[in-house]
Order: C-alpha cells, then sequence, then structure tokens
C-alpha cells in the first residue's frame, strides 16, 4: 500500500471512532460530582478562628503566652514576698564583683590611665 | 454574573481542573463532554474497537482525572496529554490479558455504519475502518499507540513523547516503523479495500 493510500485512510479513521453514549457521560459527570462532594466538607471543615482564637493567634501561640504566664506569676511572686527574704538570698553577695573577681589580670594595663 | 462552563467554553482545561476543584459543577461538565471523547476514541482504536472496553477505559480515566484534580499543577502538563497517557496504560493492561486469554484476532474488529452515506460507499468504508483497525491490533503494542497518537488522535511528536514517556526520537521512529508495518499488513488488501479503483 502506497503512502498517500495508508495516510488517507488514517484520515478517514479519525471520523469513525463511535462518540461516548449520553449514558457514559451521565456516569462520568456523576461520578465527578461525587468526587467532587468528597473534596468539598474537606475544605469546610475548617472553622474561622473566633475571638479569643485569633487574640491567642495575636500573642504568637502557645510558647509565648506560656511564657507571659510564667513572668506574671513571677513578678505576683517576688511582689508578695518579704524584701528581707530576697535580701537573705542575695545578702552574702559581694556589691561590687570587681574588686573580688579579677578575671582578666593580664588585662588591667587597659584600665590604667596615661 | 457566572457563566456556564461547556465542551466549547475559552476556558483552558488546566482552569477547569482548577475550578472543578475548587467546587465548580460546570468545571466537572465542560471538563466531561472534552475530555472523553478523545479519550474514548483513543481507547476504542487501542482496543480493537470494543466498544464497551472502550467505554470502562474513559470512565476509569476520568474517575482518575477527578480524584488528581485536588493536585493539579497549572502549567507542568495539559489535561489531555495526562488523560491520554492514563488511557494507554489502562489499554495497555487490558490488551495484554485479552492475548494472554487469546482473545485478540485480525477479525476482531466490529462494522461501523454511517448513515449519512450510501450502502455501497458504506460497505467500502466498513471494510477500510475494519481492515485498518485489524491492522492496528497486529502491531506492536508501542507502534499502534504512537501511530493512533500521531496520526488519528492528531497529537505532536512532543505531546505523544510525554504520554508515552519516551524521547521525541523514539516516537518518530516508532511511528516510522508503525506506518510501514500497516502499509505491508494492509497490502495485501487493496483490491479488497477498493484502493486500486481510487
Amino acid at each position: 500500500m502506497q503512502e498517500d493510500e495508508l495516510n488517507r485512510l488514517l484520515d478517514g479513521a479519525k471520523f469513525t471512532a463511535p462518540a461516548p453514549s449520553p449514558a457514559l457521560l451521565d456516569r462520568i459527570l456523576a461520578d465527578g460530582l461525587d468526587e467532587q462532594l468528597r473534596l468539598r466538607p474537606a475544605q469546610a471543615l475548617r472553622p474561622e478562628p473566633g475571638f479569643w482564637a485569633r487574640i491567642y493567634g495575636a500573642f504568637g501561640g502557645l510558647p509565648t503566652v506560656a511564657g507571659l504566664c510564667s513572668a506574671t506569676v513571677v513578678g505576683l511572686a517576688v511582689g508578695y514576698t518579704d524584701p528581707t527574704t530576697i535580701n537573705y538570698l542575695t545578702g552574702g553577695l559581694p556589691t561590687d564583683l570587681s574588686e573580688v573577681i579579677d578575671l582578666f589580670p593580664s588585662t588591667d594595663f587597659l584600665a590604667t590611665e596615661g | 454574573m457566572k457563566m456556564a462552563l461547556d465542551a466549547d467554553t475559552d476556558t483552558s482545561d488546566e482552569a477547569l481542573m482548577v475550578l472543578y476543584a475548587n467546587g465548580d459543577r460546570h468545571a466537572a461538565l465542560a471538563l466531561t463532554q472534552r475530555i472523553t471523547p478523545r479519550v474514548m476514541g483513543y481507547a476504542y482504536r487501542l482496543l480493537s474497537g470494543d466498544r464497551a472496553e472502550a467505554e470502562d477505559v474513559a470512565q476509569e480515566t476520568m474517575l482518575r482525572l477527578w480524584r488528581m484534580a485536588p493536585e493539579w499543577r497549572q502549567g507542568e502538563a495539559k489535561v489531555a496529554t495526562w488523560a491520554y497517557r492514563v488511557a494507554t496504560n489502562l489499554c495497555t493492561d487490558r490488551f495484554r490479558s485479552r492475548r494472554r486469554q487469546g482473545r485478540v484476532a485480525l477479525e476482531d474488529a466490529p462494522d461501523v455504519a454511517d448513515p449519512a452515506v450510501s450502502a455501497d460507499t458504506r460497505l467500502v468504508e466498513a471494510d477500510r475502518t475494519n481492515a485498518l483497525q485489524a491492522a492496528l491490533a497486529a502491531l506492536p503494542d508501542r507502534q499502534r499507540q504512537a501511530v493512533v497518537l500521531r496520526h488519528i488522535e492528531g497529537l505532536s511528536n512532543p505531546e505523544i513523547a510525554e504520554v508515552m514517556g519516551l524521547g521525541v526520537e523514539a516516537v518518530e521512529s516508532l511511528t516510522a516503523r508503525g506506518k510501514r508495518a500497516l502499509a505491508a499488513i494492509l497490502s495485501g488488501r487493496k483490491a479488497e479495500l477498493g484502493y486500486e479503483d481510487d
């Protein structure tokens, strides 16, 4: 068979495949709509955050809120504690650490004038 | 105002996929009308003109398309090319299964009638269609796929390369060899197919 004859045969074949039946198209569309319904609840299940949830998020979530709460509790505790107790805890410490501890003796010349 | 989408709309297949994934029912209809006939015709060719199996392949291909839609990324592939690739794999599985069961024969092709032409012409056309279908069935899988995609479905070589997962040169080679094989198979039936009178 010559190439042009074969090409004509192939060209003719473009129009001989059967069209999908209406029933097939209906089944396929029904499948598509069913699958689409399965997709949509997954998107709808994410609710809008409420007022307190937005405030909570604005503060940075759990780590930040936990830190704030801890700082508040410590602040209240310090506020209500007798200052003598704190003096008791810190009274033994020297007031000027630089006089007692010389961390870098070889660098004393840097502190001298002239 | 929201316009209903159908097969004739200018909206691209890729955009329809996104619309479908976002819940647009009209996009489902438009994709059904656009993609199904192409997949069905292609499967019909690959499966030796078995309409029932071609319908099954078309439905399965479209089902996979629906499920793929939420992950579809615009610009990465054409929807039709993707659908052809899925259909190719499904047809290959079915064709091999039929071969294992010994169900593929050159005479498998069914009669195809077009009521708009005369009885004589219809007979000749039906003979030619059946002969081509039988000759296609006798080709190796990859040659048959390449020839059908190129010369019947009208895809470009790069598109076929994407469908088949091959390079363009390999597609050109498959198509050329497929056509030579088809010509050889059909040359013994030229007179029967009425080509000597043309």
